[in-house]
């Protein structure tokens, strides 16, 4: 790619999108394409491909695959290219599918086209690649719909189909960022085997730099459309030279990182591409700008080591310890307990005849117990579909539970409902995952954080109307814009506004279901920080919701792991990530992509096989075994009672990791273990 | 799916239920309740020998629940819908078994009619949409939408039965139902004035269904994969396109029929638009009563019918029995 340049039509004018962005990527290389999200790197994607959106124009640069330039071929001729030599993976396997075709025919669909095969060469083609990215159960799938699959099996579908014809260049566009950690982990495995195996080329843009980091030889850090930098994967993260990258690599939240220190995000966000910008693109989010910054574009730069990069004042390797703030909080947590569930089951039922009568039920959470203190985090982990999210709609009284118990400061809240609940919603409330679909459109952002106030009737019009401008301020957030409507404002800053409401009644426990998971890493630290601030000011307790396990390692003082409606282990998030006893708790842990090329490709231990048994027909005994390296045949015939791996960590696993800390607790296990056989 | 489909027939049956008993209690409420037919009958000498004997006669004197259950009682075990209190031979059930088919293949050729013609153009005009193309159908098909099937009906016979053609005026009066068959020509215009009708709302929903699809991830998949446009609209659009318009179909059954109606009184022919006027006036209310099952259980059968070609066309209502 040379010079490459890509402008959008607009109603104010046209948007230049990518610029001057040059690229090469030799045969059977993997060259990642990192940034914020509206950084291009999509775009560049789709420009290769031409599959621009129709006001879309590749205005100026060359795109030359194999001796050909790409951007001169007509329709006709590019359509001969499409999937036959370049494949598209996109980034959303559940609508990337067509709903109405069966797997077979849409992954044998490009070998038809291209390689003018009958439909039973298709057929042997389709079982072909569905092996090579070791679908289970191949023959099965060919004649079923994208919906009858997982998010992750989708996801090996759309990369068979990208297979189908051998192509040379593969482009995966965030092919990883629905899918679990779990099954991240699997899929980019199935991507190096195959680049090996293929000699294929591969694109990979993501906004992970774990991902990155363990997958790539080169990487090109994208901003505001243009390269920001550009190295080998190794030097990039040892050395890099553009402030952009040693940002956006600080922001990512690590399991290792030290418990107090905070985390750092970019501030801002990245410029709007519809004006001319004659200046460093990075200048006003950058810590090290000078004037000159502000005024001249820095040219592109190569230094000694290779690496090219954009920037008048280059850094050199990542943030050291020194330049972050290091605040040691040491926050009191007492040992008052805000809230304890025990027991807790929810199962939702499956109807199915012509009377609709329950023919099954869907076990969302099955006995879940734990207990939140007031003032502290309690993070709660899991796969999608583990029961998570169920778990805290029932803390909070949005969902009523079949059986357990909820006790909210002393009282039994389970069962409440109606007027009764009114009074106690109020200290409990909860903050959404999706900050586009959980504002009303229609409703003035003053008016969204009022609205808890008008309904509980706090104080006078007046003084609602003060309190929604003290937590406007209290999140960040300017209270002149109260007057604006949620579409005016960004992910993070409408993030700010949920979190804004969640807290407008001044609660004591607040469930926040997956806060982070739908923003870019750089906001996401910017609302994790603030989370972690208002909770020091304000007392409140947080439930955090996430399948992100450095995030909630950064917010959460105790966690559980939840698997199929289970708690697997459950203690303070120092033993439950340093020292885990569950194998899913360490297969979580090993899954999650380190921002360290080195670490990443050395990394060892246990890998979680597979996909998430369903929920309505769990497998009996421990729900862990039919993925566990460790499962024996004790396993599938009861359940393992939770043991004691330290004063405050638990986990339920006959074969855990580290030994439990008391013989006496082990022979009580065993005695239960067996009277509960003897019932069964 | 005999589950689904026998779900919908018990759905379609209750929804008959009530639309029965409601339609029976309406004329209670009109002055003299049941008898008022009795009152409008003796209308000269409204004597209490003349309503009394109509009364009888028709059983109107009945309580409510017992006349309620004889008629719910005949119209479902015996398909009998009861006695006019006008036509000769007064049996409801042989009135409509001459005017229903007068009606339907009205309709039906008109729906079929629509169907062929809508499609196609919604597809086409959300390929080239917003193209001077485009733009032009939309006119076309917003003015076929937006006028009322009488001003067009006589629209259509001042220009092609008057000035030019000299198409016949009304269909052939008083000869079997099949006449459309046998006697094609004066059925044109009739058929032509309901059909554009229907044509303006059903390539309206189509060319809309289509570009939604169009929009859709796994279109820019196809693309990927190198699928021509032709290949794209047959493979990837056309059936998920389909899926939403079935059931306006469907829906549409009762709007068909009451368009009809219409069209019957404009072009003068006797279907089940001109006995249901003529009974309103005459307060002929089991008549009415009649028609309004034959309606009703028109408009269950549709959208059954756009309920099982659903399940033939989305694969995930056939497996999982469920849209969601």
């Amino acid at each position: 790619m040379e010079n490459l340049q890509v402008q959008f039509k607009m109603r104010t004018g046209n948007a230049i999108a990518v610029d001057n962005f040059s690229l090469t990527v030799e045969s059977g290389q993997c060259v990642g394409i990192v940034g914020e999200s509206g950084c291009g790197k999509s775009t560049t994607g789709f420009a290769i491909m031409q599959l621009l959106a129709g006001n879309g124009f590749i205005t100026d640069g060359r795109i030359v695959f194999d001796g050909t330039d790409l951007a001169t071929l007509s329709e006709k001729d590019m359509q001969d290219v499409r999937g036959n030599k370049i494949a598209l993976i996109p980034q959303d396997p559940l609508t990337s599918l067509n709903p109405t075709t069966k797997i077979g025919r849409q992954v044998g669909e490009g070998y038809k086209i291209h390689r003018g095969a009958s439909d039973e060469e298709a057929t042997k083609r389709v079982l072909e690649v569905l092996e090579m990215v070791e679908m289970p159960r191949p023959k099965e799938r060919l004649n079923q719909y994208p919906f009858e699959l997982s998010g992750g099996l989708r996801q090996r579908v759309m990369i068979a189909m990208g297979l189908v014809c051998a192509p040379s260049l593969l482009i995966a566009d965030e092919p990883t960022t629905a899918l679990d950690v779990t099954i991240q982990e699997q899929i980019l495995d199935i991507f190096d085997s195959l680049r090996k195996e293929l000699a294929m080329s591969v694109i990979l843009i993501t906004h992970d730099m774990g991902v990155i980091a363990g997958r790539t030889d080169n990487v090109v850090v994208m901003y505001a459309g243009r390269k920001a930098e550009e190295n080998t994967t190794e030097k990039l993260f040892a050395t890099m030279r553009h402030p952009y990258t040693q940002a956006l690599l600080a922001s990512v939240p690590s399991i290792d990182a030290s418990k107090g220190a905070t985390l750092r995000s970019i501030a801002g966000l990245p410029p709007d591409l519809s004006k001319e910008i004659m200046a460093c693109r990075f200048a006003p989010r950058c810590q090290y700008a000078t004037a000159k910054c502000h005024n001249e574009d820095p040219p592109a730069t190569v230094d000694k080591d290779g690496s090219e990069y954009a920037c008048f004042y280059p850094v050199n390797g990542p943030a050291g310890l020194d330049e972050v703030k290091v605040e040691i909080r040491e926050r009191t947590v007492s040992t008052k307990e805000i809230l304890r569930i025990t027991s807790l089951t929810k199962e939702f039922p499956i109807r199915s005849g012509p009377l609709r009568r329950k023919t099954g039920k869907v076990h969302a959470v099955s006995g879940v117990s734990f207990a939140v203190y007031e003032g502290e985090t309690f993070g709660l982990v899991g796969e999608s579909g583990c029961g998570k999210t169920t778990t805290g709609r029932m803390i909070v009284g949005l969902e009523h539970p079949n059986s357990g118990e909820i006790i909210f400061e002393d009282r039994d809240v389970t069962s409440m409902k109606g007027r009764a609940t009114r009074a106690l919603q109020r200290d409990r409330q909860m903050m959404f995952q999706d900050p586009y679909s959980s504002l009303n459109p229609r409703m003035k952002v003053g008016d969204i954080i009022r609205e808890p106030l008008a309904i509980q009737k706090v104080g006078t019009h007046q003084e609602q109307v003060q309190q929604v401008a003290r937590l406007m301020t209290a999140v960040g957030l300017d209270p002149a814009s109260a007057q604006r409507h949620p579409h005016e404002f960004s992910g993070g800053q409408r993030q700010r506004i949920g979190l804004a409401r969640a807290l407008a009644l001044n609660p004591k426990l607040v469930v926040a279901d997956e806060p982070v998971s739908a923003l870019d890493v750089s906001i996401q630290a910017q609302i994790l920080n603030l989370m972690k601030e208002l909770q020091q000011d304000l007392g409140v307790s947080f439930v955090m919701v996430s399948h992100d396990l450095a995030v909630v390692n950064y917010m959460a003082d105790r966690i559980g792991v939840m698997y199929l409606g289970e708690i697997v282990e459950v203690g303070d998030s120092e033993s439950v990530f340093r020292r885990p006893a569950h194998p899913y708790t360490q297969g979580l842990l090993n899954a999650v992509p380190l921002p360290d090329p080195k670490e990443a490709k050395n990394r060892k231990g246990i890998k979680i096989e597979g996909e998430l048994p369903s929920s309505a027909n769990p497998p009996s005994g421990c729900r862990f075994r039919t993925r566990c390296p460790r499962a024996q045949e004790v396993c599938a015939e009861v359940a393992p009672p939770m043991q004691s791996f330290g004063p405050v960590h638990e986990a339920a696993c006959y074969f855990p990791l580290v030994t439990p800390v008391s013989v006496g607790a082990t022979k009580a296990v065993r005695k239960s273990t067996k009277k509960s056989t003897g019932e069964v | 799916m005999l589950y689904y489909i026998g779900r919908r027939l018990l759905q379609g049956f209750f929804v008959l239920l009530l639309v029965l008993v409601f339609t029976f209690t309406l004329p209670y409420f009109l002055p003299h309740g049941a008898l008022n037919a009795a009152y409008f009958n003796c209308a000269e000498h409204q004597t209490k020998a003349c309503i009394d004997t109509f009364a009888n006669t028709y059983g109107l004197n009945q309580p409510y629940f017992q006349r309620l259950w004889h008629y719910l009682w005949g119209v479902f075990i015996h398909f009998n819908l009861g006695l006019s209190f006008k036509d000769s031979p007064p049996q409801i059930t042989g009135i409509l078994r001459v005017y229903i088919p007068r009606t339907f293949f009205l309709a039906l050729s008109a729906f079929i009619l629509a169907t062929v013609v809508a499609i196609p153009l919604g597809i086409y005009q959300a390929w080239r949409r917003n193209r001077p193309a485009d733009y032009w159908f939309t006119g076309v098909t917003f003015m076929m939408y937006a006028t009322p099937p009488f001003v067009l009906g006589f629209l259509m016979l001042d220009a092609f039965a008057i000035h030019t053609f000299h198409l016949p005026d009304s269909p052939p009066l008083g000869v079997h139902p099949w006449a459309m068959f046998t006697d094609p020509k004066g059925f044109i215009l009739p058929v032509l004035t309901l059909t554009s009708l229907q044509i303006g709302s059903y390539s309206r929903y189509m060319r809309s269904n289509v570009i939604d699809v169009l929009v859709q991830d796994y279109i820019r998949t196809a693309r990927a994969k190198g699928c021509s446009p032709r290949q794209i609209l047959m493979r990837h659009t056309f059936r998920n396109a389909m899926t939403s318009i079935v059931t306006v179909l469907g829906v549409s059954i009762p709007g068909l029929l009451a368009g009809a109606v219409i069209t019957e009184s404009v072009f003068n022919y006797p279907g089940l638009g001109l006995i249901v006027v003529q009974a309103a006036q005459d307060f002929d209310t089991m008549v009415v009563l009649g028609v309004t099952v034959v309606v009703t259980v028109m408009a269950v059968l549709g959208n059954l019918i756009a309920d099982i070609s659903l399940v033939f066309i989305n694969p995930r209502i056939r497996i999982m029995g469920t849209e969601k």
